[in-house]
């Protein structure tokens, strides 16, 4: 490998890395604004046009809180908790692609940080890594509604994975291949058309692998304060809320990539359609939440186990007696 | 009803007596719970309900115990006297009423009257470790100094809980409260958790309790209308009416009809405001967030009515004793018009967003239900014990303060 491979590899990883952080900040702002004006008030305002330096001072003040370390804590696991979270929802965007190539000077870039031929094994390694932080970070606070808020986490995402997993395999037949890359390029048809069910189901379980409303259960704040995450201060916390909103954006892209089509749209630059597909997902995950009620506990493990498992089931072998039949 | 409690219970009964339109009857300790149980079973008394019960310091080493009862098949009230020096017990009616439960705990807490016979007879409003009996007439109305300011403002203990943790159950004791978000107010629960399931759960009410019946003996009655608006403050012009109404029978005052329009009107009104605040903490509660919102965009409505009737917002203290404290401007009815012709269309909204929503029809359907024979006996009242099926509304059965006039006629959707 050269040595201007190794520097454009680095480049895009950084750039990657650190655009990731901005939607992410911005993200937050686009939350508090969409929910403000759907529960008829403002949302942020004050703070720059229209609260646009919201995101900047709300990092600026998580920096000078102070960081807590709880008595009776196991402190390696604690600190290690926020950690893994954070670094399991941003590797995973490293596998996504955000457009097709442009050229710069004669080189061709390919606008993805590796391309990896399991890449859609990798996102669903790595999202299950997280719910080790979530579980270790309720085990390791020495809090009652922190441990309660870890086993529940551990149970509702280990639940849901398997049914994302099986409600992807429709489109995996569709595509033939685990690289995203040719995934996309699969999809002169949307396999969001080929497969409905298939999206749907990744939909509710995206939802319930973010942790977001209605499946919020792991940080339902009416009943267990914040959840796992309730003894975390200053940027421990941060990490917890920025993964999850790294984990949204995570999970839109590859909604994008997987059924909408990936940055592939008439007119605009790929990279432009891939956004607002992406975008258009989050605020989905917005609105959703300022919509429904929480599930209950026993309701959401019955729902995941008796309803979008045996249904995602169904669906794989509906789409492969179809895939014989139409060839 | 005066002379079925006599032809019933004549030779059990002290004395009974007709004072303002109350029936009261006065019996001697010994006799109070054969009294108790046959105005209970009798059909022709049928007493099955016990709104209240309340103990009296009459100075001169003696309480005096009054049970407040409703009987809802016959539509009409009566009060047991119980005479008792101090020192000396009383037979507990939490057997006959299970309402009587509490009740009896408040005043043994309270005034010190002890109840033989009572379930699990401790205190329910002060805290742990206090001691006196704050509502005695010798007790000082700015509280105890030789208790300390710790024991008067209550160290929270969890001894209890953590004994019956490590006692080797498998259970988890989780302590919910007095500040936690879904206790608006201040509660404490104890709750005993098997897994996500709670099989046991110690509600600790005594946290907002202010001692208003204290403060109350030493005002003035008008100087008291303020402190019902703080009873709950969610429906402040309901408590000023339950209190100037009983103000008014004791000193036999007729308002004008204006004036028992106006408050009619404006109790409705709070009564919306109020029912708003509940059903969106609740749903709020159950993770819907935008409901509350909506909420209280109506809610806020009628605060600004309140603004314009008597300039505040919360605590309005706007019923007198004889009256309403001055007329509604012209404004406020063209406002209320306004208000109440778009607010079916807002209670529409709010049937999409929870009663349509599958969701939070799973999570309330079938949950925590009351029979309505438990609710009666444990003298559940207002819209709860409608829920429990039980036909039962003051305003219709047992109409107060103008409720009884032609120019009151609730629209019902649904009646039983």
């Amino acid at each position: 490998m050269s040595l201007l491979a190794i520097g454009i590899a680095l480049a895009k990883a950084v750039i990657v890395f650190v655009c990731l952080l901005l939607c992410v900040a911005y993200s937050t702002w686009l939350e508090r604004k969409v929910l403000g004006h759907m529960q008829v008030r403002c949302g942020p305002l004050r703070v720059g046009w229209y609260g646009l330096l919201q995101p900047i001072a709300d990092g600026i003040k998580l920096f000078f809180k102070e960081d807590i370390v709880v008595s009776g804590a196991n402190k390696f696991l604690y600190i290690l908790s926020p950690m893994i979270v954070m670094i399991a929802a941003c590797a995973s965007i490293a596998v996504v692609p955000f457009g097709d190539y442009i050229d710069v000077f004669g080189q061709k870039i390919y606008l993805r940080v590796a391309d990896v031929d399991i890449g859609v094994l990798y996102i669903f390694a790595l999202s299950s890594l997280s719910v080790y932080g979530i579980t270790l970070a309720g085990w390791s606070s020495n809090s009652k509604y922190a441990l309660l808020g870890g086993l529940r986490a551990s149970a509702q995402m280990i639940s849901y994975e398997l049914a994302t997993g099986l409600s992807i395999i429709g489109v995996l037949m569709h595509a033939g291949s685990l690289r995203p890359t040719d995934i996309v390029a699969g999809q002169d048809i949307w396999y969001i058309v080929k497969q409905p069910i298939g999206f749907l189901i990744f939909v509710i379980c995206a939802f319930a692998e973010c942790n977001r409303s209605p499946f919020d259960l792991p940080e339902a704040e009416n009943e267990l304060v914040p959840g796992f995450h309730v003894e975390y201060s200053s940027m421990k916390f941060a990490l917890f809320f920025m993964a999850e909103y790294a984990h949204m954006i995570v999970v839109s892209a590859l909604a994008a990539t997987l059924f909408l089509g990936g940055w592939r749209g008439p007119v605009l630059p790929g990279i432009v359609w891939f956004m607002l597909k992406v975008f258009a997902m989050m605020f989905f995950f917005i609105w959703i939440r300022a919509t429904y009620p929480r599930f209950r506990y026993d309701q959401l493990m019955k729902f995941g186990w008796k309803v979008l498992f045996p249904v995602a089931l169904l669906n794989i072998v509906v789409t492969g007696i179809g895939m014989v039949i139409w060839g | 009803m005066k002379e079925e409690l006599t032809t019933h219970l004549g030779d059990r009964l002290a004395a009974v007596t007709e004072a303002c339109g109350e029936l009261t009857i006065t019996v001697l300790p010994e006799q109070l719970l054969a009294v108790a149980r046959q105005l209970r079973d009798q059909e022709a008394l049928a007493f099955t309900f016990l709104s209240d019960l309340t103990g009296v310091d009459c100075a001169a080493g003696a309480f005096e115990v009054v049970y407040h009862l409703l009987s809802m098949k016959h539509r009409s009230r009566v009060r047991i006297k119980v005479r008792i020096d101090r020192g000396i017990e009383l037979p507990s009616v939490a057997g006959i009423w299970p309402a009587a439960n509490w009740y009896e705990r408040e005043a043994y807490d309270l005034l010190g009257i002890t109840f033989a016979g009572h379930p699990d007879l401790k205190r329910i409003l002060t805290p742990d470790g206090f001691s006196g009996h704050p509502l005695r007439k010798e007790y000082p109305l700015r509280g105890d100094p030789a208790q300390g300011i710790s024991a008067q403002r209550g160290e929270v203990t969890m001894a209890a809980p953590i004994a019956a943790e490590t006692a080797g159950s498998e259970h988890l004791i989780l302590n919910m409260g007095p500040q936690h978000p879904s206790t608006h107010g201040v509660l404490r629960v104890i709750l005993e958790l098997d897994g996500e399931v709670i099989v046991n759960a110690e509600p600790v009410i005594g946290h907002l309790h202010r001692g208003v019946e204290k403060l109350a003996e030493h005002m003035t009655y008008n100087q008291v209308i303020p402190l019902m608006d703080r009873l709950d403050y969610c429906s402040p012009l309901i408590n000023n009416l339950g209190y100037v109404l009983a103000v008014e029978k004791l000193l036999g005052i007729e308002i004008p009809e204006r004036a028992a329009a106006l408050r009619v009107l404006l109790s409705e009104l709070t009564r919306i405001q109020s029912h708003l605040i509940w059903l969106g903490t609740h749903a709020l509660d159950i993770g819907a967030m935008s409901p509350l919102l909506y909420m209280f965009r109506e809610r806020e409505e009628i605060l600004d009515m309140y603004e314009e009737v008597w300039g505040a917002r919360m605590h309005l203290a706007y019923f007198r004793v004889g009256g309403v404290a001055a007329d509604v401007p012209k404004s406020f009815l063209v406002r209320a018009r306004k208000f109440l012709s778009g607010f079916y269309e807002k209670v529409d909204m709010y049937e999409a967003l929870l009663t349509e929503n599958p969701i939070w029809k799973r999570r309330t359907q079938g949950v925590g239900i009351i029979s309505g024979d438990e609710a009666i006996a444990l003298g559940l009242s207002g819209p709860g014990l409608r829920a429990s099926g039980i036909d039962w509304d003051l305003r219709k059965h047992l109409p107060y303060s103008g409720y009884d006039r032609p120019w009151w006629c609730p629209r019902r959707k649904s009646a039983f």
